[in-house]
């Protein structure tokens, strides 16, 4: 009898071991705040307040997506139709169930499209952060929730951007974790959020200006015109379509709140 | 001899193709309530050449006129065409957009009660099928900022086309509805990667 239950209880452990990467425990508590994004539809107020949320610390990895396409054979790249993700989906894989060389296990998971992300957060209990949320935790410095206003910490974002991708991501974790305790919210992958065309629309057709595109045609206004690395994430995903994927492209989940675990 | 048979043999497995993708977007299985209080799903009108676009019923310009755009797309079509044609609508403001707020809506726009439907699904549901259809939109003060996008489906649901409701004139849309409503129904999709990459 106690043989038993000292293998249920290593089993237990075994499980919550596996857990560890990418349940609760690995997401931060981020919020609440008042917080002033860089876009604001017109006529709305220049400051969100955003109930306090929770954010996966890391990326989501390519070895976390592969356990997710595992259990979930839809999401193949052989198997999903290609108005849910375009032909670069898992690309980098090496087949359609084993990462090979290009896609290291710990590396961020990218090549999916917005449709692959929000599907992945749901099979976790989670959900896509939305831009205001993950905008939020990312204008944290290291020791401030609000790193924006120096222009030190601006410059060092904008160098990131102005990096070449490498063919073959680094790991997850490298960077130094910032005032929520989130890491790689600059300078690894760009991250898919819930409303990625809320601030402009996609430019689908590539040919109208942004902002035209909609039936109400409000002018957005820029509210820290120096911060340029920020305009680059707004137009970024401005560009996006649910289906696109990109090398340089991947995300991470959240969470509401919950008062008991 | 056998390399040459394994050679032959591996370009005829390369030149086969894979399982083919079920490219309709039935399968997204989108809960709809309509106009008559019906609860039904996306692919209510399979089997129809279909034209869909997403509104918002107290939208007070551009969701009028799309609907007047697609009267007109309507009248334009042959009548063996306009009897298999649907038109399907469906909104992005669930809360407000109730069947009842539904079938005042369809009465004032005058359409036809057998091939018009007039639809709400909740909000998530309506962000994965706008991202489908490739709409955007978003939630401002007074409503909603949304363009003004159709899409065509065929009989199996897959996307065929995808017009500006206001860039294109409502013939040629009736054209393409045609040329749909006389094919088999396709298994390719639509639209491949953007241009250019």
């Amino acid at each position: 009898m106690r043989s038993v239950a000292l293998i249920v209880a290593a089993l237990l452990a075994l499980t919550a071991n596996a857990q560890a990467g990418h349940g609760f425990s690995s997401m931060a508590r981020v919020g609440p705040a008042q917080f002033r994004p860089l876009y604001t539809p017109t006529g709305a107020p220049k400051e969100v307040a955003l109930p306090a949320f929770l954010l996966d610390r890391l990326p989501v990895t390519n070895a976390d997506f592969l356990a997710f396409v595992e259990a979930n054979p839809r999401w193949k790249r052989t198997q999903l139709p290609r108005f849910l993700a375009d032909e670069g989906y898992l690309s980098h894989w090496a087949t359609e169930t084993r990462l090979g060389p290009e896609a290291p296990a710990h590396a961020p998971v990218t090549h999916v499209s917005w449709f692959a992300a929000k599907a992945y957060c749901e099979w976790r209990g989670k959900r896509l952060p939305t831009e205001n949320e993950w905008e939020l935790a990312a204008a944290a410095s290291e020791t401030e929730p609000d790193g924006r206003t120096s222009a030190a910490w601006r410059e060092r974002i904008l160098s990131w951007y102005a990096r070449p991708l490498p063919k073959v991501l680094p790991d997850v974790g490298a960077g130094a974790p910032n005032y929520w305790g989130l890491r790689d919210l600059h300078g690894l992958v760009w991250e898919w959020v819930l409303d990625f065309n809320a601030t402009f629309g996609s430019d689908g057709d590539g040919a109208k200006d942004a902002g035209l595109r909609f039936c109400a045609g409000s002018s957005l206004g820029a509210d820290v015109k120096d911060d340029y690395a920020s305009f680059m994430r707004y137009a970024f995903r401005s560009s996006l379509e649910a289906r696109f994927t990109e090398s340089s492209l991947g995300f991470r989940c959240a969470a509401d709140v919950r008062e008991s675990p | 001899m056998r390399t040459w048979l394994f050679a032959l043999l591996f370009s005829v497995l390369q030149a086969m193709p894979a399982a083919a993708r079920d490219e309709s977007i039935y399968q997204l299985k989108t809960p709809l309530r309509d106009q008559t209080g019906a609860a039904v799903e996306l692919g209510v009108h399979r089997g129809h050449p279909v034209l869909i676009s997403m509104f918002y019923g107290t939208c007070p310009a551009a969701c009028p006129m799309l609907v007047s755009r697609l009267r007109q797309v309507d009248e334009a079509l042959p009548a063996n065409v306009r009897a298999d044609a649907r038109f399907l609508l469906v909104s992005f403001d669930a809360a407000r957009d109730t069947p009842a707020a539904l079938a005042t809506l369809f009465k004032a726009h005058g359409v036809n009660a057998g091939r018009w439907r007039f639809a709400s699904t909740p909000d998530p549901q309506a962000r994965e099928l706008a991202a489908v259809l490739g709409i955007s939109y978003r939630r401002v003060p007074d409503g909603f900022e949304h363009d003004s996008r159709i899409i065509l489906l065929d009989r199996t649901g897959v996307m065929v086309g995808s017009f500006d409701a206001f860039d294109i004139p409502p013939e040629q849309i009736a054209a393409r509805i045609r040329q749909v409503a006389g094919q088999q129904p396709s298994a390719a999709p639509a639209a491949g990667r953007r241009a250019g990459r």
